[in-house]
């Protein structure tokens, strides 16, 4: 049995799940799909390497530093092959960036729609520290007929799965904050986040920032497989619950929505009447601004504006709070919503999509009043 | 354990049905474990869908065209059965904030919630042999336990729920 066998294998996959932090949520061992219980995310603004939650399509790779490539080949006058120290020449930047999987909440899509069942925690913040994606290219020379740039990892697919390969236009790759990231967090990125290098697409829906790069294509036309042209796509129009939708009739999801979750206290929490209560959570906008968080403690009738923490950078959420003193015994519906700077506000009911993509309902959770 | 002991005992031992293996749908359950858990995926990514027919046979369709060996003839029954088996009449994967925390709560929350919610569990009253009975009926019913974790398990419902 050879390495990649093994990695097939249940004992690999399970050995692979068995190195993750065993706080989070397995939604699939194999893949490893892992969702950070709201809990974990309460403990910071920043989301730690063990606690972050983990998306990959293919089992996790094998990865041998000594014999690690980056190509940089397509439609550039000069193709590159770097090693790791190659990397290390371009000026290192770090930012701070908040990554939400497209899929965060498609458990509470009616009616249920195929895929993991991601709750309220496909989303994290970290500290990523790597060069500039612009950089790299400029280096190989892209050519004016470039268009997209295509990103593949270093996962295989099994049998006929497809291979995990994604594009993004070439005005986001040329971005000054699009990045190819070696650290996570000050840390080496664990391989189930990337190792050795992860591609960030700050703002965007996580499935842009593909893991263990090995290899970029500049191209005229973006990816051809089926991680482009049919998931990570929505309905280029509204649609009835339950419509099966072609993906000519879909668009790609780029960034992402303005939504908040309540990261305290927990769905169902019993609290003492009388008590002072700080409801908190955390509110992002993708490529935008949160600009402010309103919480209703009377399901949506009235509505009050949460402080919001001063730790913040562009592209990441904003930890709110709000001071509730506990009225009298019962039990209330608790609400979140969050407005940013292109003036959008979370809606009060879901959008249905055939994929569950872009869940970003006003977040709610019941809070029991005891005397 | 070590995990090279981990390891050898899960090669000798791989994961197992993920529902009923015994009684009328075991061929078709064998068949699916053969083309799909064993080889491909693990057990949550079927067990946490509800889906009718026509959505188990799409996703059964697109699995196939990936590569699953899965014969044409046994497509239909096997659309049919994860259909009875995870359609959205069943209670919906149980949320982390449902599962109480515990040394076996990822147990728990593998093993059991992917098949229901905690309610069922939370109205069980029993002491550890009462326990260790439930958790047999339910590797009887095909939930998958690791045998190295049972005994994490029955400690745990018995510390979370009503003895």
């Amino acid at each position: 049995m050879n390495r990649r066998e093994f990695a097939l294998s249940n004992a690999g996959l399970l050995l692979q799940a068995a190195t993750i932090k065993k706080d989070l949520i397995i939604r699939s061992e194999s893949p490893a799909d892992f969702e950070t219980p709201v809990q974990l995310l309460d403990k910071g603004w920043i989301t730690s390497n063990e606690d972050h939650y983990v998306r990959s399509h293919l089992p996790f790779p094998s990865v041998q530093l000594n014999n690690w490539n980056l190509a940089v080949e397509g439609e550039v006058n000069r193709s590159l092959k770097l090693t790791m120290p190659d990397t290390r020449a371009f000026n290192e930047v770090t930012r701070t960036v908040t990554l939400e999987c497209s899929g965060n909440g498609r458990a509470f899509a009616d009616p249920p729609v195929p895929g993991l069942q991601w709750e309220k925690g496909a989303v994290g913040t970290a500290r990523w520290t790597g060069i500039r994606l612009r950089d790299v290219l400029m280096k190989a020379q892209v050519k004016p007929a470039a268009k997209h740039v295509i990103l593949n990892g270093a996962d295989l697919p099994i049998r006929a799965v497809p291979d995990f390969v994604r594009s993004i236009p070439i005005e986001k790759a040329m971005h000054p904050d699009t990045m190819l990231a070696y650290r996570m967090n000050g840390d080496t990125i664990p391989i189930y986040h990337g190792f050795p290098l992860r591609l960030i697409v700050p703002g965007w829906e996580a499935a842009a920032s593909t893991k263990w790069i090995t290899n970029i294509r500049v191209s005229e036309a973006e990816a051809s497989g089926f991680f482009m042209q049919t998931a990570y796509r929505i309905p280029n129009r509204p649609v009835a619950p339950g419509t099966i939708v072609d993906p000519k009739d879909t668009v790609p999801y780029t960034a992402l929505n303005v939504k908040s979750v309540f990261t305290s206290p927990l769905d169902g929490a019993t609290v003492p009447i009388g008590s002072s209560i700080q409801l908190r959570g955390f509110a992002w906008a993708g490529e935008a601004d949160i600009t402010r968080v309103d919480v209703s403690t009377d399901a949506g009738r009235t509505w009050s504006i949460t402080v919001l923490d001063k730790d913040k950078a562009r592209y990441t959420w904003r930890r709110f709070r709000y001071l509730w003193r506990a009225p009298r015994a019962g039990s209330f519906v608790v609400m979140s919503r969050a407005t940013d700077s292109q003036g959008r506000t979370q809606p009060l009911a879901a959008s249905w999509n055939p994929s569950g993509y872009m869940y970003n309902v006003s977040d709610k959770i019941q809070i029991n009043v005891k005397g | 354990m070590s995990k090279v002991n981990l390891a050898i005992f899960f090669l000798i031992c791989p994961l197992a049905d993920i529902a009923c293996a015994q009684g009328p749908a075991a061929a078709i359950v064998q068949k699916m474990e053969a083309a799909c858990t064993r080889v491909c995926h693990g057990p949550s990514l079927i067990t946490q869908q509800r889906l009718d027919v026509a959505g188990w046979t799409r996703e059964v369709n697109k699995m196939v065209g990936w590569g699953a060996d899965i014969a044409g003839s046994d497509r239909e029954e096997l659309s049919r059965y994860l259909a009875e088996m995870f359609n959205n009449t069943r209670p919906r994967p149980s949320s982390a904030q449902a599962a109480p925390e515990g040394k076996a709560k990822n147990v728990f929350q593998t093993s059991c919630l992917g098949c229901h919610d905690v309610t069922p569990t939370a109205r069980i009253k029993a002491d550890r042999a009462g326990w260790m009975r439930v958790v047999e009926r339910m590797v009887n019913w095909g939930a998958y336990i690791p045998p190295e974790r049972k005994e994490d398990l029955i400690d745990y419902l018995l510390t979370n729920f009503a003895q």
